[in-house]
């Protein structure tokens, strides 16, 4: 067992999640982008062009046309989630999805989501881990796949892994938009 | 005295008169004070000891209600019993649940969870066919996506002493309950100083008249002095230094907080070897529900047998006790704590205690063992001290009961010194829902779940196509394994010529088919060939311990491992490959619900999924053709589970592990003095983990592979390409591109078709 031992954060680890939040967000719209070509990827740079007040952290992704429907129950958790994670609080977010997977073992968007919380709450092994896990559910949903790429390469760069952060973000780039 | 005129001699003797006496008493004044401060100190430390040590409270997983979620009336039944709700119609308050056919009315409690709390709330649930249909707030009718119920207080953890206890405070115990107990057992206690003589005297009256004890001339504080010893001596040494102990105790103490510590500490009752001691376990033990939900002949009864708990025992003198129960509510009735008719009502009524067996059911020593074990790798027993901490685990009571009847309703008719264990868990998030340690699963004694470590036979076989299978170009379910006699010689000369189950040969045989019927000889073979400690490292990789020394009888399960290793090992498989530590506790908070301890899910890619996938491929095929195959003729057929059988040298274990999508159970039968049982894996383990997954109804496997393998049509013999109509083809998953490409005679006819979905060839092995 890995405890987490809970501790109130401080403000600039705060900034600092919310900075990291804000670059991620930047990183998956451009992950989201129909041809994403290698320039307008943006590059590692987590921390540098983000003001500390900055907007609130990526919520857990809303539902994609590729997704297929949650039940009632995972969508009210999710959503809950969301009001947790953009209210900063994420491993209040966290907690909810781990319910949410409960009811919901294969749901490969959960899965991400977690991993999503994990970055912010400066876990980027276990980010990269639950976005491996995600994209072992996430079948042809190219969309979802390639934003587990981007995630993991995010969270090797956090790691100082710079080749293998390359690699991931080939991996994404090589997903065909198409399928 | 001053007179000179006396001699000397005869003053120093009157000066000795005086002195002598004076010294004694000097003496006896000082050794009385002495003994008194070391009885004072005794009792200090013994009353603080007692009233102080403020115990962990254990709680299980709340239920999670939510349309689509599994559960019969049965399962929700056993939940509420966990929860203690009563059933009453129209479930007017929370803690009170009502059901019509399908329909349940549950009130629950308002919660503080871990991570929030919970409002009471008034739902409605339909059940229909095992599964929730409808879920309805029960006041305003709407559809609810999600309700929670309050968590299950399942025990507590005390430092330094092993003894349960439902510790209640003062304002929390019946008045009337405490009024008849004052009555009953002292009614002077209010005033006296920690004696009484008048009662003394009374009961010692009352006794010569019987001519036997029928009355305590203890008082309550007495009372409460004497459970500081352990022996139950009658000397007059041992009277004397009780009664000492209590005038101090009355003299450090408030009369509150003696009666207080009275309620939780009295010896109520014994099962088996633990004694239930305090008001509070001594109502769950026999009647099975909180004290504060206490008819007044059942408070009654409890202040009945506090006289005599052997000799008032109700299981077993039914008829003293009901005496006793009625003398005691005449008593009530005398004192006006009652009214005549309510005390009339009172005494028409049974005695009410529900079979011990039934009682044990709400103990888990065995998950509560788990939950110790995983909190002493955070906490040091002081930690858990004083704190009064709150501890959310991860027990399903309706899991739990159903591992617990399976092993009890199969093990009934076996002979009485088998034993089993029992490890459910969800291999998702690794969360252990159920363990059982034994036959008599309420009883705490050896932990087997935890600590039999016995030789797994078969179960570590996938450990060895596992390590196979990563080697796609080398190893597919296709390849041909060598099923012909072997002979190997050890290092030390030994010769072992290893045999299958059946004592057969087979010739060639694929390797899928070796995994699904449980080959050794192929296996061996296998395992030699890619090495053992390639065979270490799978095992090792899924989350077990490694031998020590490597043999080739390691390939057949000669190392041993305990059952919720076993677990561990499966749950890897059961995600594809993701490690997945178990989990027995969810968070940890004190008192007020400031949270001290997370423990989130963690996950760790151990293997590559399509390895896995092909493992569990296999498992499937051993569930649907192979060894486990019995196990459809109980499950229904849609329910698509993985598993293996194990069973050791002159069957002295019978293993089975398995899984559905989100159920993971492992199951051991055997002897505690390692004989043979009789048993394979097949007739022992494997009907227990089928009646529980009967009950529990997981999901079937979906068995989605991932992105890189297909499947295509291979010949049952040969092994070569074959296609769908062809004779002798089966159609088999492959890691993608390590299909075999040379094709028999009809594959080569037909190029079209080969490739075929996932659903077909699941058609194909349930044929």
């Amino acid at each position: 067992m890995n405890p987490i031992m809970t501790r109130e954060p401080t403000l600039a680890a705060r900034r600092r999640c919310a900075g990291l939040a804000m670059a991620l967000l930047v990183l998956l719209t451009a992950g989201c982008a129909a041809a994403p070509s290698p320039a307008t990827t943006p590059s590692s740079t987590t921390q540098t062009s983000t003001p500390p007040s900055a907007q609130p952290p990526a919520a857990p992704p809303s539902p994609r046309p590729e997704t297929p429907a949650a039940s009632p129950a995972v969508t009210a958790l999710s959503e809950q989630a969301a009001v947790a994670s953009a209210a900063g609080d994420h491993d209040g977010a966290a907690t909810l999805l781990e319910r949410a997977l409960r009811v919901e073992p294969r749901n490969a968007e959960l899965w991400h989501a977690l991993a999503m919380t994990r970055l912010q709450t400066d876990d980027a092994q276990q980010a990269e881990q639950l976005a491996l896990r995600s994209n072992g559910l996430a079948g042809d949903r190219a969309e979802l796949r390639r934003r587990n790429w981007l995630l993991i390469a995010e969270a090797r760069s956090r790691r100082g892994d710079a080749a293998g952060s390359q690699l991931a973000r080939e991996q994404a780039l090589n997903i065909d938009a198409g399928r | 005295m001053t007179s000179n005129a006396k001699p000397p001699r005869p003053q120093r003797r009157r000066w000795l008169l005086i002195a002598v006496p004076a010294a004694c008493v000097i003496v006896a004044i000082v050794a009385l004070a002495s003994w008194l401060w070391s009885l004072d100190g005794i009792v200090r430390a013994q009353f603080e000891g007692k009233r102080w040590a403020v115990p962990a409270t254990v709680y299980a997983r709340p239920l999670e209600l939510y349309p689509g979620l599994a559960i019969d009336s049965v399962g929700l039944a056993e939940e509420l019993r966990a929860l203690e709700y009563r059933q009453v119609p129209l479930a007017p308050e929370p803690g009170t649940w009502h059901r019509q056919g399908a329909l349940h009315l549950l009130h629950t409690r308002s919660f503080p969870h871990w991570e929030g709390a919970e409002r009471s709330a008034r739902i409605r649930v339909r059940i229909d066919d095992g599964r929730i249909t409808q879920l309805t707030g029960a006041d305003d009718g709407a559809p609810l996506a999600l309700a929670r119920t309050d968590a299950a207080r399942i025990g507590h953890i005390y430092p330094g002493h092993t003894e349960d206890r439902l510790l209640l405070r003062l304002d929390e115990m019946p008045p009337l309950l405490l009024a008849a107990l004052i009555a009953v057992e002292d009614s002077e206690f209010l005033s006296h100083g920690g004696v009484s003589f008048a009662s003394t005297v009374r009961a010692a009256r009352a006794n010569l008249r019987a001519r036997r004890v029928v009355q305590g001339g203890s008082t309550i504080t007495q009372q409460l002095v004497k459970n500081f010893y352990l022996t139950d001596e009658r000397t007059l040494r041992r009277k004397v230094r009780e009664a000492a102990m209590a005038i101090l105790l009355e003299r450090r103490y408030s009369k509150n907080e003696i009666i207080e510590t009275y309620i939780n500490e009295v010896y109520l009752a014994q099962d088996l070897e633990r004694a239930i001691h305090g008001f509070g376990l001594a109502s769950q033990h026999l009647f099975g529900a909180p004290l504060d939900q206490l008819p007044v002949e059942h408070q009654a009864l409890l202040v009945a047998i506090i006289n005599g708990p052997s000799f008032y025992n109700p299981r077993r003198h039914p008829e003293r006790a009901l005496a006793r129960r009625n003398l005691v509510l005449q008593i009530m009735a005398d004192e006006l704590l009652l009214d005549a008719a309510a005390a009339a009502r009172a005494r028409a009524q049974p005695l009410g205690v529900i079979p011990a067996a039934e009682a044990r059911r709400r103990q888990h020593p065995a998950f509560m063992d788990l939950v110790q074990r995983d909190l002493a790798r955070d906490y040091s027993p002081d930690d858990l001290q004083g704190e009064g901490l709150r501890i959310f685990t991860t027990l399903a009571p309706s899991a739990q009961a159903a591992a617990e009847d399976a092993i009890t309703a199969a093990l009934a008719a076996q002979a009485p010194g088998l034993q089993a264990a029992a490890v459910l868990a969800d291999p998702s998030s690794g969360e252990v829902l159920a363990v059982v340690g034994g036959r008599e699963p309420g009883f705490a004694g050896f932990n087997r779940a935890l600590d039999a470590r016995r030789p797994v036979g078969s179960l570590i076989k996938p450990a060895v196509y596992l390590a196979a299978l990563q080697q796609p170009a080398r190893f597919t379910l296709g390849t041909l394994l060598d099923d012909a006699p072997l002979r190997l010689e050890e290092r030390s000369g030994r010769v072992w010529e290893p045999r299958n189950f059946d004592r057969l040969f087979r010739g060639d045989v694929l390797l899928v088919d070796a995994l699904a019927h449980s080959l050794n000889v192929p296996t061996i073979r296998l395992g030699m060939d890619i090495g053992l400690d390639a065979v270490a490292q799978a095992v090792a990789g899924l989350g077990a311990p490694q031998p020590a020394q490597l043999f080739p009888s390691y390939l057949i399960g000669s190392g041993e491992l305990v059952p919720i290793e076993v677990a561990q090992m499966y749950q890897t498989l059961a995600t594809g490959g993701f490690h997945t530590p178990l989990r027995a506790v969810r968070a940890v908070t004190l008192q007020d619900g400031t949270r001290v301890t997370r423990y989130p899910l963690s996950t760790t890619q151990a293997f590559d999924p399509a390895a896995v996938h092909l493992v569990t491929a296999g498992l499937v095929s051993a569930m649907s053709e192979g060894t486990g195959r019995a196990a459809y003729a109980r499950l229904p057929a849609d329910l698509l589970v993985a598993g293996k059988t194990g069973t050791t040298d002159d069957t002295r274990d019978s293993w089975f592990a398995g899984y559905g999508e989100n159920l993971l159970g492992v199951v051991w039968v055997g002897r505690d003095d390692n004989t043979s049982t009789g048993l394979t894996g097949a007739t022992g383990a494997l009907p227990i983990w089928v009646e529980t997954m009967r009950r529990l109804r997981p999901r079937p496997l979906m068995l989605d592979p991932p992105g890189d393998i297909e499947t295509v049509w291979i010949d049952a013999v040969t092994g070569q390409r074959s296609a769908e109509g062809c004779e002798g083809a089966r159609l088999l998953p492959y890691a993608r591109g390590h299909a075999p490409e040379t094709r028999s005679e009809c594959g080569s006819l037909s190029e079209n078709g080969t490739r075929r979905s996932l659903s077909e060839w699941l058609q194909g092995i349930f044929r």
